[in-house]
């Protein structure tokens, strides 16, 4: 069915003089409020007859049928008319849209499977656990558990980031020993030396 | 690197926790200290050094709220105590001085 805003402007309009107040209506309107009223309203406001319709008929029109779609436009009914170059450009936005949220829920999938099957590798956490002292142990393995969820996992993959963790284990232990091994030798040599 | 002296490694590991303004675990100040130097840092060079500062007394600790990215741990984190900003304020004096006297850096000769 075609779009006749000029149409949907006379209904309310007669819709509208329907509400009004008797007193206002004249003669057998004011008793018969309706139909006959819409005919005379169309005929009014599309300017009579429409096959015949001279230069003031469609100037008259065509400001009927603006005013309906800037209406029909502030009330959100039909938000402006739908050109091709429009209709383009609103393909193009959705599919652009469309595109977006994909990508959005493929990552928010990859994340939570991520999350969910992460699971720090035992030697990692067995080597921290044995060359760290306990009262640190718990925060050492949160922060290699936290670089192994949010940037080697995701940088290099589940098996990428689980070999990255304990080699990171293994670094930092080897640190730990050598520090350790530094320390009693220097306590050595101070024994030796009688300080 | 004498007894009270620091480090290369130490004042850049101070500075990082002084610019974290008591919001730096080993995780960030790794990252930062990543950032600012364009080095790699691992967590192991990190937990060394913070330990060695810690004993030293120039940095203090503490125990931050559990988050569920770490399995429910806690952070721990690092601010600089009144030894700490003075060595850190020592060591930039010492370098200012030894960079006074050197006359602007051009062009080889």
């Amino acid at each position: 069915m075609r779009y006749d805003p000029g149409f949907q402007a006379a209904m309310r309009g007669t819709r509208a003089r329907k509400m009004a107040p008797a007193a206002t209506m004249t003669g057998s309107a004011a008793m018969e409020t309706g139909w006959t009223d819409l005919g005379g309203d169309l005929r009014r406001l599309l300017g009579g007859d429409h096959s015949s319709g001279n230069a003031s008929t469609r100037n008259i029109q065509a400001s009927v049928s603006e005013a309906a779609e800037a209406a029909d436009i502030q009330q959100g009914a039909v938000k402006g008319k739908w050109t091709t170059k429009r209709l383009r450009a609103e393909t193009d936005r959705l599919r652009a849209e469309r595109k977006r949220l994909l990508a959005e829920a493929k990552q928010r999938a990859s994340e939570r499977k991520a999350a969910v099957s992460v699971e720090p590798p035992r030697l990692g956490q067995f080597l921290i656990c044995l060359f760290v002292p306990a009262d640190r142990q718990a925060e050492r393995l949160g922060d290699f558990e936290e670089m192994l969820r949010t940037l080697w996992v995701p940088r290099f993959g589940l098996w990428g980031g689980r070999v990255l963790y304990t080699a990171h284990a293994i670094r930092s232990a080897g640190a730990i020993v050598r520090i350790a091994a530094v320390a009693m030798l220097i306590d050595r040599v101070k024994g030796v030396l009688g300080f | 690197v004498g007894r009270s002296g620091l480090g290369e490694f130490e004042q850049r590991v101070l500075l990082t926790i002084h610019h974290l303004q008591g919001q730096g675990y080993a995780v960030s100040i790794a990252d930062e200290l990543e950032r600012l130097s364009g080095r790699k840092v691992t967590l192991g060079a990190v937990y060394a050094t913070v330990d060695r500062l810690e004993k030293k007394g120039l940095v203090s600790s503490r125990l931050g709220d559990p988050t569920p990215e770490r399995g429910g741990r806690a952070k721990r984190f690092y601010r600089l105590t009144t030894p700490g900003v003075l060595a850190l304020s020592a060591a930039q004096e010492a370098q200012s001085r030894m960079w006074a006297g050197v006359p602007p850096l051009g062009a080889p000769a």
